[in-house]
């Protein structure tokens, strides 16, 4: 079965409704369009209060400096009632010591999207209000019954919670035996072993203890760096089948180490047509696992150059970007650090490996004063290639950045402004942030960005999670240029085929993208592949590249949501 | 949203009045026709938030703000009032009261050098301005044109950074990091031969540079040079540290602190210098603020072990692993200690945890054999180096070891010449066959399999470098060896 949306599509008149309710009644506040200087449309608008995704972040601050306040939290896009639209569920922090305290233990939120494109909490009624310290999603379908599963890491064991198909979620993380005891960061579903069933890549962090308090330069209280304490080993779950998974860590080369894990990415860095792993380590050199095809995975990272940058050294990794942003059909990455570092951009030469292309992209030096984290590629503006999208915050105080009415919070000195670099067409970036307002004046401690079309207008929207603070949703308010949305399934699995590779032909160019719904930092994204067209009207052809090897080739429309099954045929919806 | 009332205890709300009175009374500052601190300024340092500061950050900033205010129109009073408030973290503070320094004393060198190294080191290029204002005040002080430098590689103005180097090496061709900078322009300009030159002449001036054996990796890597870059990894490995830069005027910034991490850097320093007594008094002060910091004791162990005072060592170390019992480093300072206390047992028990803890480490490997082989037992220490090998990222100080062990054991079963030649071998190409004590090492696996005239001709060039290094000890036991050699017999021990 294919479906394909309209570029007026329903869901987007529905929306339309809300959101011009809300920009006539509070024009200039949150949820009315941003205008530029110039009077020209904002890319983004900030649609949080008038879709009522009512979550703000409890970072559950004891004034005891607990490090995963300085991390967590995160959250992202599901379509979990596979109504073809997206949810949203995002994660909260946790009370160490609530008995006695009166204070209830804040709990992971579920918002279901309802057909006018406003948000429904149905955490109570879902079963996903999980009461861990959460740091990141990853959503996947580890039982091939055509509904989206959900593993949360947190500070502490993890949970896995399967879906029952009835708008309800049931904990199977003992059965399944995923309870991985440390302190989980970002966690990936993929299919290593290409036996049909998602496997799990959890990223873990540091030994933390909280026993243990680090301060500043003038000896006050602050949160450890991670460098106070041992890395952790990450671990990697084989899905038996069966609903149970087998901890396959020591035995697939993955454990060797204790690198302090906090970003993942699953893709087929070397086109051998089986998946790797690439892991951003904070201080640590990076990590790419590349698949032996025998269930062992080497670390490839020291002999592609994408392990540290250019001056050989490693760095604070933490989200990381992936995609063809050069449009030469392999996958680059593009990796966020501490402030006093700058983000790094590793182009993926093909045989030669990677090469720290920062510089000469110019991102280095505005990425400097900033501390990123949750960060993907997009082509936002639909003119045709990847910009870069980052979302920042510190880990230690630094210069307020900015002004709160009323009192302080505790976050204001780690807050930062967000960034957008845009591709300037020539390899280089422009740094046009600040001319955002969406993004630009909500000024936080951001950590989670979730990419994906909420509103099946195809383009993309963000997802932005930051600690202690409201969550916010930015609608793409572009309006130029075609698109083409691909939702790549392989009916057999009942599932999105995750680690499938898409190329589009069109005139006088090529895309090249991989499913994936797991990048930027603690985020689940949404699994359909978009792509900016900018002024080319058609496609000449699109071809998938199946995870089991079989490849397809298609005839699409463009500025439509298609859905492609592993049966060659793409039907209008 | 969690809310956090931050008690303020500020200065006394009368200096302020005052201060601004005065401001306004045309005692320097600006629109007042003479040059000064922004009046603002008094209020920014008054209502400085110090809550939670350790006391004596506190109290030295409290005295440092009495004094600015007091003489309002003194570039000393607010300049060390600007270095205290940027060695102390008060950034935003500390770069607004460097500006009004400056405004005060805009002839003196020392403000925008700090300003500038302040604002370069939070990535905003502003600090260009500063570093050229500060060349146009001082323009034959080494550190700036290296940090200026440093600046213009990292916004992209390569040429400018290039000229730059250029002068530096005209004036010191001794200088390593003018090499590392160009070698990094290079890279930059995708030119990889250039970059390779100069990385290599940096090399030159100084083998052991860390940075340029890492920056190295990545040029051979690009360059198609996998045995390089492979080499360089392991030299990067070897030599972590860059080489330094002698810069008294920060140094006098970084001697401003009074607190304890600032006491806990400055001890690291001392002990890095060899110093252990003046890092003892460091470690002694940041101990007053935080007694039972398991990083403060376990340097002031390590400080204690360098002046030979190993029973508190061991003390210090046990508290540290007690606070942080899955840490590498405490546990191998406490074994280290025990050692030094002649208790080998505890030694190896230690250092047996802190592998067991960490196996991919080298260092615990590293230590776990030779503490092995102190205890008599050659044939674990074998195992335990091949072992460190096998988990651990190659490590030339393991397998100096165990190529000695292998080449010179006296037990038949214990000896294996081909594999003592052969890591002795790869160490030896790593560091370049520059090195008397692996040259020695090299020398003996030679003999072991019998080729003394090879054994000879090596221990001759180890000998040769260790009396250039003037380390007559070696020199002495060479020479013993080589006597050996010269009879076609091997070394035994």
């Amino acid at each position: 079965m294919s479906r394909v949306g309209n570029r007026r599509s329903p869901r987007k008149s529905g929306l339309g409704l809300v959101f011009l309710a809300g920009a006539m009644l509070a024009c200039g506040q949150d949820g009315a369009p941003d205008a530029g200087a110039e009077g020209a449309l904002s890319p983004f608008t900030d649609i949080t209060e008038q879709v009522n995704l009512s979550f703000v972040h409890e970072a559950a601050v004891d004034s005891t400096y607990y490090m995963p306040e300085s991390i967590g939290s995160g959250g992202g896009f599901l379509d979990y009632d596979d109504d073809g639209d997206l949810d949203i569920y995002l994660l909260n922090g946790a009370w160490r010591s609530p008995s006695g305290s009166g204070v209830s233990q804040p709990k992971n939120r579920l918002f279901r999207q309802d057909a006018d494109g406003s948000f429904t909490d149905v955490t109570e009624s879902s079963g996903l209000g999980d009461v861990g310290y959460g740091m990141g999603l990853a959503v996947g379908d580890i039982d091939n019954d055509g509904d989206v599963d959900v593993y949360v890491t947190n500070a502490g064991p993890d949970a896995l919670y399967r879906n029952e198909r009835n708008g309800t979620f049931r904990e199977i993380t003992d059965s399944a035996g995923v309870d991985n005891p440390a302190w989980g960061a970002s966690a990936a579903f993929f299919d290593f072993d290409l036996d049909g069933f998602l496997d799990l890549y959890v990223t873990n962090y540091v030994a933390n203890d909280p026993a243990h308090t680090c301060m500043d330069e003038a000896g006050r209280a602050e949160y450890c760096g991670p460098m106070a304490f041992p890395g952790v080993p990450d671990v990697l779950y084989r899905n038996r089948g069966d609903g149970t998974f087998e901890d396959v860590s020591v035995a697939s080369g993955i454990a060797t180490g204790r690198a302090r894990g906090l970003g993942v990415v699953t893709a087929d860095f070397d086109r051998d047509g089986w998946p790797d792993v690439y892991v951003a380590n904070d201080s640590d050199p990076n990590r790419l696992w590349l698949n032996q095809r025998n269930a062992t995975f080497r670390d490839a990272a020291p002999v592609l150059g994408a392990g540290v940058n250019a001056l050989g050294r490693p760095e604070a990794g933490m989200g990381i970007a992936i995609g063809d942003l050069d449009a030469d059909r392999d996958l680059d990455l593009f990796v966020t650090h501490l402030r006093r570092e700058s983000n790094t951009l590793y182009r993926n030469t093909g045989k030669y490996g990677f090469q720290d292309e920062t510089s000469r992209s110019r991102l280095h030096v505005p990425s400097l004063p900033y501390t990123g984290f949750g960060t993907g590629f997009l082509d936002f503006d639909h003119d045709g290639d990847l910009d870069i999208t980052v979302v920042n915050g510190r880990v230690n105080r630094g210069p307020r950045l900015r002004e709160t009415k009323g009192p302080s919070s505790w976050w204001d000195l780690y807050a930062e402004p967000n960034s957008l670099y845009e591709n300037t067409g020539d390899g280089t970036f422009e740094d046009v942030g600040a001319s955002v307002p969406a993004l630009s004046e909500h000024v936080a401690t951001s950590r989670g960005l979730a990419f994906g079309d909420v509103d099946n207008d195809g383009d993309i929207d963000l997802l932005v999670t930051s600690t202690g603070e409201r969550a916010r949703l930015l609608r793409n308010n572009n309006e130029t240029g075609h698109w083409l949305i691909v939702k790549a399934v392989d009916p057999d699995l009942k599932r999105s085929a995750i680690g499938a590779e898409i190329t589009l032909w069109m005139p006088g160019a090529t895309r090249y993208a991989a499913v994936t719904s797991t990048y930027s930092f603690l985020s689940a994204n949404d699994s359909r592949v978009h792509f900016g067209l900018g002024e080319a009207a058609s496609v000449d052809s699109l071809r998938i590249r199946w995870p089991d090897g079989t490849e397809t080739v298609h005839q699409v429309d463009v500025d439509r949501i298609v859905t492609i099954s592993k049966d060659p045929q793409v039907t209008p919806e | 949203m969690s809310l956090h009332a931050r008690g303020r205890r500020s200065v006394n709300i009368g200096i302020v009045v005052l201060a601004i009175a005065i401001a306004y009374a045309g005692l320097g500052y600006p629109g007042l026709d003479t040059p000064g601190p922004d009046p603002r300024l008094a209020a920014i340092v008054t209502d400085l938030e110090l809550a939670g500061t350790e006391p004596r950050v506190e109290t030295k900033l409290r005295a440092l703000i009495a004094r600015a205010l007091d003489a309002p129109e003194s570039p000393e009073a607010w300049g060390a009032l600007g270095m205290n408030l940027d060695v102390h973290g008060f950034d935003s503070e500390a770069v607004q009261v460097y500006r009004g320094t400056i405004e005060l004393a805009p002839d003196e060198f020392r403000w925008p050098y700090y300003l500038a190294i302040h604002l370069h080191e939070g990535g905003y290029p502003e600090a260009l301005r500063w570093f050229e204002r500060g060349r146009e005040l001082r323009r034959d002080y080494v550190p700036l044109l290296i940090r200026h430098g440093q600046a213009l590689l990292d916004i992209g103005e390569l040429d400018g950074a290039d000229s730059t180097f250029t002068v530096l090496l005209e004036a010191d061709s001794s200088l390593a990091v003018a090499y590392l900078m160009l070698g990094r322009s290079f890279l930059a300009r995708d030119d990889l031969e250039g970059a390779r030159d100069w990385l290599l002449g940096g090399l030159k001036v100084d083998p052991q540079d860390g940075a340029i054996h890492a920056m190295l990796v990545e040029v051979y890597r690009q360059l198609g040079e996998a045995r390089d870059s492979e080499l360089s990894r392991i030299r990067a490995r070897l030599y972590s540290q860059p080489s330094g830069i002698d810069d008294p005027l920060y140094s006098e910034l970084m001697l401003e602190t009074v607190s304890s991490r600032g006491f806990l850097m400055r001890g690291q320093a001392y002990l890095k210098s060899g110093q252990p007594g003046l890092a003892l008094r460091e470690f002694d002060a940041a101990l007053e603020a935080r007694p039972s910091d398991p990083f403060v004791l376990d340097k002031r162990g390590q400080a204690l072990q360098g002046l030979k005072r190993f029973e508190e060592a061991v003390e210090h170390h046990r508290a540290a692993v007690g606070l942080l019992p899955t840490s590498l480093v405490p546990r191998l300072n406490l074994a280290s200690a025990h050692l030094w206390q002649r208790e080998v047992a505890e030694a190896v028990a230690h250092a047996d945890t802190a592998r067991q803890l960490h196996p991919t480490s080298a260092q615990a490997h590293l230590s776990l054999g030779m503490y092995t082989m102190v205890a008599g037992d050659r044939s674990a220490a074998i195992d335990i180096f091949r072992r460190g090998l096998d988990d651990a990222d190659f490590d030339t100080r393991i397998a100096t070891r165990l190529a000695w062990l292998l080449a010179t054991s006296v037990p038949d079963e214990l000896r294996n010449g081909e594999e003592a030649l052969q890591l002795a071998m790869a160490v030896c190409e790593i560091d370049g066959y520059g090195v008397p004590e692996t040259l020695d090492v090299l020398a003996a696996a030679y003999a072991e399999v019998g080729r003394f005239g090879e054994a000879v001709t090596i221990a001759s060039e180890a000998r040769r470098l260790a009396w250039v290094d003037r380390k007559s000890n070696l020199v002495r036991t060479i020479e013993r060896r080589l006597g050996l050699y010269a009879a076609g017999r091997p070394h035994r021990e």
